[in-house]
């Protein structure tokens, strides 16, 4: 029975069937085939991840206010088709290494980036950051490690881990946040070796350091690590993220870097006053391109962290 | 990796970028054609469908089966891609086309499956005939177009 049931999982919405059904189907179906593949697709797992569109809809009411249900509902298809879009993109980059455009806002600030010694780049659950961190590996020719949250399933998450490898080439590699204590040690080390350490900082998962803080005007829980860390190896924080915007096309999209480091104040003040900086970042790229923020946890509900 | 996008994927636009002195390469990144070609696809495979259907239904019960029609389509495609890949594989394992990705035959059947679909409808007798002939004649025009760029034309990926 339990054989059954654990075979049965590889076809929940997080199951690794649906992973390697969407491998089977870049390689199989002709390019041309696949916006219509892609529609009807979302809205099967409209319908059957009901978790997944629950917790969109709840973060769209606090995203974007007064707006009816209906509206909502259509938001949370749209989001979800660009999920899926982002999804089979990063996959086909994966399989066939094809060709993407992409145009960036803030070149500056992503040239520092580039030019650091070490830094660590804050990203959201948000666009493809896959196909991103990727893509800045192979510009620049850098190092990056990659902190995920663990996938659900095993077996979706040896997929992923396998496909990420594949994707960035050698240039990025993936920690997981299962065991917090010894990833900050590890993170921490790979700072100082001058690597580039990228890190989603718009959800709690499992028991990583949290502080609150005001988001889209609520108290919300945001990941301190990044800004303890960086403020204990003295290396700046970029806000980074890399939104879709049409076929193949992309926006890198890099702000200002958040510099969390200084003597004259307690280590707790300056992660805080760090951390409402990067929640204002995070806000004005959300409010922008909220039909991209695929954190599928309601974020703004009491009841996120049994679904995170 | 060059961030500009250029080329098409049918033989017909890149025959008219070539005969109008442009550099025309293959390329799958052209959404206009990803969009439109594979929409066409399916409305004619829809309309072959629906005209199976029409003759044999009355009044509120074809409007129930066309509904039912537009999943039903998607469903039928995921069953024929699938059952495309074992002559794919079967075409690998004879020798023939191994020098095709998976994805170009499976266009080749697709593309003989949906002029199929159209040739149907055409000689269905509907309003809607129309859109079969409008199929029949674009791919007639594509593979004069791909003759041409073979005959005249170096291809470049």
């Amino acid at each position: 029975m339990g054989k059954i049931a654990n075979w049965m999982r590889r076809f929940a919405v997080h199951g690794v069937f649906w992973r390697q059904y969407l491998d089977w189907a870049l390689a199989n179906v002709p390019f041309y085939f696949l916006p219509v593949l892609i529609w009807f697709w979302t809205g099967f797992f409209f319908f059957f991840a009901a978790p997944a569109r629950h917790a969109i809809l709840s973060n769209l009411e606090v995203i974007l206010p007064g707006s009816s249900r209906l509206t909502n509902y259509f938001r949370a298809w749209v989001t979800m088709y660009n999920f899926a879009w982002t999804i089979a993109e990063g996959s086909h980059f994966k399989q066939n290494k094809s060709h993407f455009l992409y145009e960036i806002e803030g070149a500056k600030a992503l040239d520092e980036l580039a030019a650091a010694k070490s830094a660590i780049v804050l990203t959201a659950h948000m666009g493809n950051y896959d196909l991103g961190a990727a893509l800045f590996a192979e510009k620049f020719r850098r190092e990056i490690r990659m902190v995920r949250a663990p996938e659900p399933h095993r077996e979706t998450a040896r997929h992923l881990a396998e496909s990420l490898k594949k994707t960035g080439a050698g240039g990025v590699r993936v920690d997981y946040t299962t065991d917090a204590a010894s990833l900050s040690f590890d993170l921490l080390h790979a700072l100082r070796e001058n690597e580039i350490v990228s890190i989603q900082g718009d959800r709690v998962v499992g028991d990583v350091a949290h502080s609150t803080t005001q988001f889209f005007g609520r108290d919300v829980p945001l990941p301190t690590g990044p800004f303890i860390l960086s403020r204990i190896a003295e290396v700046s924080i970029f806000p980074l993220f890399i939104v879709r915007l049409g076929y193949r096309r992309y926006k890198i999209i890099v702000r200002e870097p958040i510099v969390s480091q200084g003597d004259t104040t307690s280590r707790d003040e300056a992660v805080a006053v760090a951390l409402q900086q990067w929640s204002v970042v995070l806000e004005d790229v959300i409010k922008r391109h909220w039909d991209q923020w695929y954190g599928f946890v309601p974020t703004f509900s009491k009841d996120r962290k049994k679904h995170a | 990796m060059p961030n500009e996008s250029r080329g098409n994927y049918f033989a017909l636009p890149r025959l008219v970028q070539k005969i109008r002195g442009r550099d025309a390469i293959r390329s799958e990144g052209n959404w206009v054609e990803a969009y439109f070609v594979g929409s066409a696809v399916y409305l004619i495979s829809y309309l072959f469908g629906a005209s199976l259907l029409w003759p044999k239904l009355q009044s509120w019960r074809v409007a129930i089966a066309l509904v039912l029609l537009v999943p039903g389509i998607w469903i039928g495609w995921l069953v024929i891609l699938y059952l495309n890949s074992l002559i794919v594989k079967l075409c690998w394992a004879l020798g023939a086309g191994t020098d095709l990705a998976r994805n170009r035959i499976q266009s080749v059947l697709m593309g003989i499956f949906t002029t199929a679909f159209a040739a149907q409808i055409l000689t269905a007798n509907i309003w809607w005939k129309w859109v079969g002939a409008l199929w029949i004649v674009a791919v007639a025009l594509n593979l004069t177009a791909a003759f041409f760029v073979a005959l005249f034309y170096e291809e470049r990926n």
